[in-house]
């Protein structure tokens, strides 16, 4: 960037060394700043990560227990006294609920593996 | 690659620990939950009157007993196996208030919904267990 020729003045090439300096150390400090910010950056994504797959895996076992346990019985249970298209689509809901659980779960299965 | 913290492998398998715990019960829930499911159930006999089981979509009573353990006859009774119900008929067999034990298999899920239903503890260990590969993955 900068080019000193001999010609140059000793007070000059002096000033120059010295901002050229002041840059490097700029410089160095601004990576040494991007770097710590990446590392915590990184760190913090891999507990973020770390957060959601707890979430995930603790709302799919309650997701699952309820509708397992509380929700296909109970319409499956109506869905006896109902017919014709009411019935059918009553009949739809259990299996709906559980591939609702099925891409609940496939798609961070999915995207972890990517 | 990353390298996991000693911090970091604690907290995981920790993790790990809770989740596979739980997994074995909801595992069982899942399984008992679909298909055909035997059930055993006392109920409070009415006379002329249905009563209503815990399951649906009855597949067979397997036995009836009244509560000296005496086998009470299919004639007896009649079942609405859609609604889940039964009624006792009036007569000697079996007194109003009596509690009665049914066994008897229900459609829990069928077809489509019972294959669904199945995978989804498959999934639940797959999940576990790509997260631990992708750890060890970094780790190496």
């Amino acid at each position: 960037v900068f080019t000193i020729s001999t010609s140059t003045s000793g007070g000059v090439k002096a000033t120059l060394l010295f901002v050229l300096v002041m840059m490097k150390s700029e410089l160095v400090a601004l990576k040494t700043g991007l770097c710590a910010k990446l590392e915590r950056d990184f760190q913090a994504a891999q507990r973020g990560q770390m957060t959601n797959l707890t979430q995930l895996v603790i709302g799919i076992l309650i997701s699952g227990l309820v509708i397992m346990e509380v929700f296909i019985p109970v319409i499956s249970d109506a869905a006896a006294n109902l017919s014709g298209t009411e019935g059918t689509i009553a009949n739809l809901l259990p299996l709906f609920a559980v591939l609702l659980l099925l891409i609940a779960l496939a798609a961070p299965l999915m995207s972890r593996t990517r | 690659m990353a390298k996991l913290s000693t911090k970091g492998i604690v907290a995981l398998v920790i993790g790990l620990t809770i989740a596979g715990s739980l997994l074995v019960p909801v595992s069982d829930v899942f399984a008992d939950s679909t298909g055909t499911v035997s059930q055993t159930e006392n109920v409070s006999a009415e006379l002329d009157s249905y009563v209503e089981l815990r399951g649906y979509d009855i597949q067979s009573v397997n036995n009836v007993t009244d509560s000296d353990g005496n086998t009470i006859d299919f004639g007896n009774y009649t079942v609405d196996s859609d609604a889940g119900r039964i009624r006792f008929a009036s007569g000697d067999h079996v007194t109003e208030g009596e509690t009665v034990t049914v066994e008897y298999d229900y459609q829990a899920t069928d077809g489509s919904t019972t294959t669904v239903a199945g995978i989804v503890p498959l999934l639940l260990a797959l999940l576990l267990l790509v997260k631990l590969a992708t750890k060890v993955g970094e780790m190496s």
